[in-house]
């Protein structure tokens, strides 16, 4: 609200949205309906991405880049999985409450062939 | 050796989940409101066998209070669940203004109450609640010191009128009181008589007091063990009569030093019965992540620091 309204446009905010909460998936424990269009509402700019493709990632952020000075903040929709990419935690929600202990991280680790860290 | 054994342990916010459960039966306009943590506050048996008097709000605390609210106005109990953080000082002012100023029959349970909710840290360690809800005019707070007080206080919670807030925790917890043991809203429970110093306490440090008792005694300091599960109303009689006879007094609280039962217990002695007190409570920091009994040990809450505080007292009468 305060952003918009003052047209700070040199901001670009990012949502990780998971669709996940501790009790279930966002959409059956209590849908937040369409993201997009209540931040437009409330005056920003908003850019979607994929959370889980670094590449695509990074040029949405470029994009993101160029629609700043021009008079609204601007948001990163980023839609992620939880778990991406290692099985036992893709497609749950179980994990929004529960740290892997040392052999789940490493049996997780073991699956992914990159991660945060390679950036 | 400690007057109190258990052969159990056991998390106080099951016994709230099985009392809430046990009301259901009893008492059709009994309703629950849960923000996205049935699983953590045990509810999922109240869900499971009344779905139709189950109300999944989702994070959205400040609805949840306004829900439960307007629920009242048509007859209904609602209990509302989620963590002690979030279920104060997230929406202080929805219960400020649309539960204790407008007397609504609302019970707040908040469970991860205090320091041992352990390893989630300060974030979500809150150690101000009972200050803020004991503040409101009107407002009962409980804070029961096992699994079985924690069902008998949820059970009596649905006979009693007007809006009330009940603190238990997350870590299992010796269960050391008899599931008949009487519990009464507002009348404090004697668990050793003793005639050197008054320790008063709630919630899991009544545990730990009675620890210290043990250590006390062999000391050769008999040591009165009050449970003060009941913060407000504050059982004012039994505070002065244990005071009376022993001339100083302990509190002990899984809370900051301020605002907590060590303020009500030396703002009633400081009125009526001047005496030597020690508080054994937060001193004024946050908390941390770590196993709930390393915390209470670091942050001076376990019975070697309750034996300090009553050696202290006894020894400025």
């Amino acid at each position: 609200m305060y952003g918009a309204h003052h047209k700070v446009d040199n901001l670009i905010a990012t949502i990780d949205y998971n669709g996940q909460q501790i009790d279930g998936p966002v959409n059956e424990v209590m849908s937040l309906k369409n993201l997009k269009a209540k931040w437009e509402a409330f005056g920003w700019t908003v850019v979607e991405s994929d959370g889980n493709d670094l590449e695509s990632l990074l040029t949405t952020l470029e994009k993101a880049k160029n629609l700043t000075r021009l008079g609204k903040p601007v948001l990163n929709l980023m839609t992620t999985a939880m778990g991406q990419g290692v099985d036992f935690m893709m497609g749950s929600h179980k994990w929004h409450g529960v740290a892997p202990n040392d052999d789940e991280f490493a049996k997780a680790m073991a699956q992914l062939e990159e991660t945060l860290g390679d950036y | 050796m400690n007057k109190y054994s258990f052969t159990d342990k056991k998390d106080t916010r099951s016994g709230f989940g099985a009392g809430l459960h046990e009301l259901g039966k009893k008492n059709s306009n009994v309703v629950a409101l849960c923000a996205d943590l049935t699983g953590s506050l045990k509810m999922d048996a109240f869900k499971k066998e009344f779905p139709e008097r189950f109300f999944q709000v989702g994070i959205a605390e400040a609805n949840m209070i306004g829900l439960a609210a307007g629920m009242t106005i048509g007859g209904k109990i609602p209990f509302t669940g989620t963590f002690a953080n979030f279920s104060t000082g997230r929406v202080y002012d929805q219960i400020r203004q649309s539960v204790a100023y407008s007397d609504k029959n609302v019970k707040i349970c908040a469970s991860h109450a205090g320091l041992t909710l352990g390893e989630d840290g300060a974030t979500h360690q809150i150690l101000e609640d009972i200050g803020m809800m004991k503040m409101l005019p009107g407002m009962t707070v409980i804070v029961p010191c096992d699994y079985h007080q924690t069902k008998a206080a949820t059970l009596a919670l649905g006979d009693h009128v007007g809006p009330a807030y009940l603190r238990f925790g997350r870590p299992s917890w010796p269960v050391f009181t008899a599931a008949d043991r009487p519990f009464v809203i507002g009348k404090a429970d004697r668990m050793v008589e003793g005639s050197d110093v008054s320790i008063f306490a709630c919630g899991h440090l009544v545990w730990e007091a009675l620890e210290a008792q043990s250590t006390l005694e062999s000391k050769g300091i008999s040591a009165e063990i009050i449970n003060i599960h009941t913060i407000k109303p504050l059982d004012a009689e039994a505070v002065i009569a244990s005071v009376n006879k022993t001339r100083c007094a302990v509190s002990c609280e899984e809370h900051q030093i301020n605002g907590g039962l060590g303020d009500s217990i030396a703002q009633l002695l400081a009125a009526h019965l001047p005496c030597p007190m020690e508080m054994v409570a937060v001193r004024d920091s946050f908390g941390e992540s770590g196993k709930p009994t390393d915390l209470l040990k670091k942050y001076g809450l376990s019975a070697e620091h309750i034996v300090e505080a009553a050696v202290k007292a006894v020894s400025r009468k």
